[in-house]
């Protein structure tokens, strides 16, 4: 008679390595599609809630097809002539007969987390500006590492149990665990700013700013709200509104007020700066003032909104100016804003809800260089 | 399975294979190896334990797995057509299931060995596999994984562009000398792999290696897309016929019960090869006798079986239908037997594949490689011509063009290397 074999397969892994192999080709895509996943609507709308599924092209496995729209199939079941079993999209590819192009495409899965990693990996914080040593540092721990050696509160459990588990297969030995198979995690001590970080959240409600502009701006805070927050324990954020005149208002209304006027920017630099002076003393906090604007400003106000953007500047960690034009064109007040000569002051253009990784890829970064540019 | 189950296991095996002799069937040496759930959904992605790699199959491996760690699905059966012949069995499965298995894998085993179409097969393709993913495994450290890649997904988009017609090239002699070395058959129009591997100056020889081996991969799995039907209903037909043998009682009853129900579960769209399978090899049985069952096991595959003996109470007992899409919704339309059967049978052509004819045509000095569908009634998907077009193109490394009607209007995809441009053929 035949065979019967019970192999030992536990080093058997080709599908979990062709799967890591499938995988890093999910994130490269989505890296390589990054400026339209973190403008995703479903993604934004639900403040980062949704698990979105984008799709991914290069995942797909192409092949020459029938068009199964055009096609009849077999199907079984209880049903009569005439009777409707599906619509179509029904079900999706798991259980559907596919449809029209489209609908083989293969939609990945992605969490905000890993959005998040791969996109804070090419941010990075400003220069911070030296606070009290006081207030400025506090001695964290980040468990970096496995090693042999250490302390038995440290004792990792479960890989220790692990690697008792490995080496009795290997070994063909009951499961018992031995002194080579402790394993205890260690602790590098890292310092970070204990201080809280504040945001600004600045923008014109004017009449002029429409439904695609303040998408801009939302989806900017967002991941503007998000990234601080990995840098700092404590992060708020107060949003601040302008036409001629400036107002604090929460975070539902900030997207939604529209009014009618004129446009006086100089408003809710003023705001920002009395909020800050009253409830951010910049010992213990580091003040980010965001204004998202499309550049209409009342003319004569141009050069006051300099003078205050120039004394805020004297405090805050960053002050940046986002303007939001479809047609590339640079306002009159973001030409104005270029005589601001500090390296806290930057400013964007974006044209396009691509844009918006550009632009955060352009305010959170290093060094000092380019306060200005155009954008897609 | 519980410890004390492999002699269970053995035992059953072993009584098995002596009854399906008894019985007249003539299975290869098998081969049962149990193994744990990750296993076989890894051999299940691949297709086969020893072929190379590649992240498509990795992603059929964690579908499958998924669905497993769901509760979702249950591979209940993965068999490798090979001599010896290996099956591979979860040991997280009952010792019930795994019985039934065995009994299911002698049949698949038998059908394998005696049915027409598997004649030509490899038989040694467990090895010829590993050959080949080992001489993968060396391109991939002289060239580089992404440039292996980029030719395997290529391969892979145009893999059912083979002629399963030509005479096989046979089992390869020994372990081959190397890249490329391989002997060349006579060609065929519909052979767009065997074309290439041929004509595409384009081409290194290790490029070639990978397209020819594909090719022959596809055409060792070819049989069993042709036979499906056929195959899965000959081997529930024998497991059925395996477990009544047994007398089984009490509990186990019950569970081949409910296991039975499963496997035949209908889809609403899908037709579910075992159970239609089944139907038509009892019916068979009914009609006209064992003997008649053993000459169709031998002498047809899908499509002649079910025009000789697919009949409208086979079409009323699983209730078989047909469905097409008006609007945006999916309708059934038909319940009769002879417009059922010639929509089966055409979708068999060519394992449900559009056919195409592969020619060469003269542009201003530029060899246009053009794939002419040959059409009969049925349109291409048109985002795929353009998503796979690229794939043709980097194989032939040069312009690629697609030849097929539209709304009854000739057309011709023209792919240049960067873009597709669709013109209007005269």
């Amino acid at each position: 008679m035949g065979i019967v074999s019970r192999e030992d397969w536990s080093l058997h892994r080709k599908g979990q390595q062709a799967q890591a192999r499938h995988e890093a080709k999910v994130k490269e895509a989505i890296r390589d599609n990054l400026r339209n996943v973190i403008a995703n609507d479903g993604l934004i709308l639900s403040d980062g809630k949704q698990v979105i599924r984008i799709p991914v092209h290069s995942l797909d496995e192409p092949h020459f097809h029938f068009n199964r729209g055009k096609q009849k199939h077999v199907g079984q079941g209880k049903a009569k002539t005439g009777q409707v079993i599906g619509r179509s999209g029904d079900g999706n590819s798991a259980e559907g007969p596919g449809d029209a192009p489209g609908e083989h495409v293969v939609e990945s899965e992605i969490t905000i987390d890993e959005i998040e990693e791969i996109l804070f990996a090419s941010l990075e914080l400003p220069n911070l500006r030296p606070k009290p040593k006081t207030a400025m540092q506090v001695e964290g721990e980040d468990w970096t590492d496995v090693r042999r050696r250490g302390i038995q509160s440290n004792l990792d459990r479960k890989r220790t149990f692990m690697e008792a588990m490995k080496r009795s297969q290997r070994q063909g030995a009951l499961l018992r665990i031995t002194e080579d198979d402790l394993r205890f995690r260690t602790y590098e001590e890292v310092v970070r700013p204990q201080t809280g970080a504040v945001i600004f959240a600045m923008m014109d409600v004017s009449a002029s700013m429409g439904e695609f502009e303040k998408y801009v701006a939302r989806t900017f805070f967002f991941w503007m709200e998000r990234f601080l927050s990995k840098h700092y324990p404590h992060v708020e954020i107060r949003y601040l509104v302008h036409h001629t005149e400036a107002a604090e208002v929460t975070k539902s209304d900030f997207y939604r007020l529209r009014e009618s006027g004129g446009t006086k920017c100089s408003s809710v630099y003023e705001l920002a700066l009395q909020l800050m002076e009253r409830e951010y003393p910049t010992d213990a906090w580091n003040v980010y003032p965001m204004h998202v604007s499309d550049g209409d400003n009342n003319g004569s106000d141009n050069e006051e909104v300099v003078r205050i953007v120039e004394k805020l500047c004297e405090s805050v960690s960053l002050l940046g100016y986002l303007e939001v034009q479809p047609n590339r064109r640079a306002s009159t007040l973001s030409k104005q804003l270029e005589e601001v000569d500090s390296p806290y002051f930057r400013s964007y253009r974006v044209a396009s809800r691509a844009g918006i990784l550009e632009a955060l890829l352009h305010f959170f970064k290093q060094g000092t260089e380019g306060k200005e540019a155009g954008g897609r | 399975m519980r410890p004390d189950d492999y002699a269970r296991f053995e035992k059953t095996a072993s009584w098995m294979e002596e009854k399906a002799r008894e019985w007249g069937l003539s299975p290869f040496p098998m081969r049962y190896e149990i193994c744990p759930a990750d296993v076989v959904y890894s051999i299940a992605g691949f297709g086969m334990p020893t072929r190379f790699t590649h992240w498509s199959f990795g992603k059929h491996y964690y579908r499958q797995k998924l669905d497993f760690d769901y509760g979702l699905s249950r591979i209940y059966e993965l068999v490798v057509n090979n001599n010896p012949c290996y099956a591979f069995f979860l040991d997280s499965n009952t010792i019930l299931q795994n019985e039934m298995i065995v009994g299911h894998v002698l049949g698949h085993s038998d059908f394998f060995r005696n049915n027409g179409r598997f004649m030509q097969t490899n038989r040694n393709m467990v090895e010829t596999m590993a050959a080949t993913a080992e001489r993968f495994r060396g391109y991939e450290e002289r060239y580089g994984i992404d440039r292996v890649e980029r030719i395997v997904d290529s391969a892979l988009a145009v893999a059912e562009h083979v002629d399963p017609s030509l005479e096989m090239v046979g089992i390869r002699s020994g372990d081959g000398d190397g890249e490329g070395a391989k002997p060349r058959p006579s060609e065929s129009p519909r052979d767009l792999l065997l074309f290439l591997q041929n004509h595409s100056a384009h081409l290194q020889d290790w490029e070639r290696d990978i397209v020819a081996s594909i090719r022959e991969e596809m055409l060792y799995f070819w049989p069993q897309m042709e036979t499906k039907i056929m195959n899965e209903g000959w081997a529930t037909y024998w497991h059925t016929k395996f477990m009544q043998e047994m007398d089984l009682t009490g509990e186990d009853a019950i569970e081949f019960a409910k296991l039975t129900a499963n496997v035949s579960q209908r889809n609403r769209f899908h037709l579910n090869p075992y159970n239609v399978g089944l139907a038509i090899w009892n019916d068979i049985r009914n009609r006209y006798g064992e003997d008649e069952m053993f000459i169709a096991r031998e002498s047809d595959s899908d499509t002649s079986f079910l025009r000789n003996y697919l009949t409208q109470e086979i079409v009323d007992e699983c209730d078989l239908y047909l469905y097409e899409k008006r609007d945006n919704e999916w309708v059934v339309v038909e319940k009769d037997v002879k417009v059922i059967r010639d929509v089966l049978v055409r979708q068999r052509v060519h394992a449900g594949f559009p056919t195409f004819d592969v020619s060469l045509r003269d542009d201003d000095g530029r060899a246009v490689l053009t794939l002419t569908h040959a059409y009969e009634g049925t349109e291409l998907d048109e985002g795929y011509v353009r998503k796979t077009l690229p794939h043709v193109h980097r194989l032939w490394g040069g312009q690629v063009s697609v030849i097929t009607v539209v709304e009854g209007q000739l057309v011709e995809y023209v792919y240049d290397g960067s873009s597709t441009t669709l013109v209007h053929a005269s």
